[in-house]
């Protein structure tokens, strides 16, 4: 009894908190291997947030923008709590683009880990079809913009893009299934790949510099989870200094807003390719990150070696930015002729 | 540590939505209950007719309004016969922005007796200015775009207005969450 109360054990006693206590290489304490832990904790922080606005969004496109004004301006902590959902997005997309690229720098995807790396792709890209269709959610400008793109996706790609038009269904509104695919089968798809991502680390383990020295997974996690909540006190109080807006309610058959940060090099895309780039743009680049680990054969492992895939991702990463760049200074411009 | 930090993570992320939709519901008018407000429409358009019944209304008149998340419209007043119903028609102002309502017959004790969901859809276009009362003391709250109006990249202004309870429970959140998170950093 003595022993449980001086760690603090009675709850690990009860939940069996002791069996975390494996080893691990002790350069998983270092900042570079905690942004996929960091990236869960701001996925924690976005379901949380997104169960309290739940309670209040109404997804009938009738009521969305009315709700939404009220979620700002009338429900209990509801612009905070909004706020914390839109700077914790912006915050995971950071982590994930962070440790996508140091995964793929260490080449951590090779053999036997290539699922692991998939699953983490599948993540990042359900993530950014978490941040496109909560765009469309606000039902403002922006939101309707957004959702008229998924209209013109749907029907540009035919049978794979149908769930995305009005004719799927005379049974509900798109609206409502976008945010039906944005609290349901997106937050399962997510939850499901990042199940499997935690079981492949467990068991397969990092791809590690190995210096030879261990620590347990106890203090990892007890690291990361302090890690997790300065990063949640920083978030918050960037949402207290900076609530995010709702735009003017949407007028039908204009398109004059850009979208999102996280989205902006598709929009640049969309500038040089019209309303393709929407779809090219994130096909490629995931498809690229899909195949890197049936592109890259070479059986030597080290970090930086990979040849010619890894001056292909260089490029494609270098063709992103400078997308970006382009979204951002570019001028607006009109995609889908609405 | 790690059991401390579990215990925490429990109440943070399932005592703190709680009690707040706990606190939100106190400060909510009771459900109606008893009496009861039918119509054979769920959607009528703005400036046309709605037909309401009531029933097992209690003694007294009854204001009907018809109330959406942002702005609230006075339609008329009612008094029940003394079986405690009646039935009337209300013309929907022409003003009132399509969307979701609730149409409410409230009391004289200002307590909701009943009500029934609605859907206002877009009537003719009108200059008529709207006559609802504004709850989120906002010019553009609840007042949608109408034909001919230009679309607008910007933000809406929008005031911000919060308690000190609520700026200190934040506040105190805040730095709860980043104090344990740098004693956990500390420690490990």
């Amino acid at each position: 009894m003595a022993s449980e109360k001086s760690d603090g054990s009675w709850i690990s006693t009860r939940l069996a908190l002791e069996a975390l206590d494996y080893a691990i290489p002790r350069t998983a304490n270092r900042w570079t291997y905690m942004l996929g832990g960091l990236t869960a904790f701001f996925i924690v922080i976005l379901i949380v947030t997104g169960l309290y606005l739940a309670q209040f969004y109404n997804p009938n496109p009738l009521g969305a923008y009315d709700s939404v004004l009220y979620i700002i301006t009338r429900a209990p902590f509801g612009d905070w709590i909004r706020s914390l959902h839109y700077w914790a997005a912006g915050a995971a997309t950071l982590t994930v683009t962070a440790h996508i690229i140091h995964v793929f720098w260490r080449r951590s995807y090779k053999k036997p880990r290539e699922v692991t790396w998939w699953a983490g792709v599948g993540m990042a890209g359900l993530l950014f079809l978490f941040i496109v269709t909560g765009a469309a959610l606000r039902n403002d400008q922006e939101g309707f913009e957004a959702l008229a793109h998924f209209v013109a996706g749907g029907e540009m790609t035919g049978a794979l893009g149908a769930f995305f038009t009005e004719g799927f269904t005379r049974s509900t509104t798109l609206l409502s299934r976008i945010y039906s695919l944005h609290t349901n089968l997106l937050p399962l798809g997510l939850l499901a790949l990042l199940g499997l991502h935690f079981w492949l680390i467990r068991h397969l383990g990092i791809h590690a510099a190995y210096s030879g020295e261990t620590s347990v997974f106890r203090k990892h996690a007890v690291r990361l989870t302090g890690v997790g909540l300065v990063a949640f006190s920083v978030i918050g109080l960037i949402a207290v200094l900076f609530p995010t807006g709702l735009g003017y309610p949407a007028v039908a058959g204009f398109e004059v807003t850009k979208p999102h940060w996280p989205v902006l090099w598709v929009y640049g895309l969309e500038n040089l390719l019209g309303a393709w780039g929407m779809v090219l743009g994130p096909t490629a680049l995931f498809a690229f990150l899909a195949a890197v680990p049936l592109l890259d054969r070479s059986s030597d492992d080290t970090p930086g070696r990979h040849g010619w895939v890894g001056w292909l991702g260089l490029a494609l990463g270098l063709v992103v930015l400078a997308l970006w760049l382009y979204g951002v200074f570019g001028p607006r411009q009109q995609h889908i002729g609405m | 540590m790690l059991g401390r930090t579990v215990s925490a993570g429990f109440l943070l992320v399932l005592v703190g939505p709680t009690a707040l939709a706990i606190a939100h519901g106190a400060v909510l008018e009771s459900p109606p209950h008893g009496a009861v407000l039918k119509s054979t429409q769920s959607a009528v358009a703005a400036g046309g007719i709605l037909t309401v019944n009531g029933s097992d209304f209690d003694e007294g008149t009854y204001a009907l309004r018809l109330i959406g998340a942002l702005v609230e419209f006075d339609l008329r007043q009612v008094t029940p016969n003394e079986e405690g119903t009646f039935a009337l028609e209300l013309e929907i102002p022409r003003a009132v922005r399509a969307g979701q309502y609730k149409l409410t017959a409230v009391a004289s004790d200002g307590h909701a007796a009943a009500s029934l969901d609605l859907t206002i859809l877009e009537g003719s276009v009108t200059n008529e200015p709207e006559a609802g009362r504004d709850l989120a003391d906002e010019p553009e709250a609840g007042h949608g775009a109408t034909s001919g109006e230009m679309a607008r990249a910007e933000d809406l202004p929008i005031e911000r207005s919060r308690g000190g309870a609520e700026w200190g429970l934040i506040g105190l959140l805040i730095g709860l969450a980043g104090g344990l998170g740098v004693s956990m950093i500390r420690r490990a």
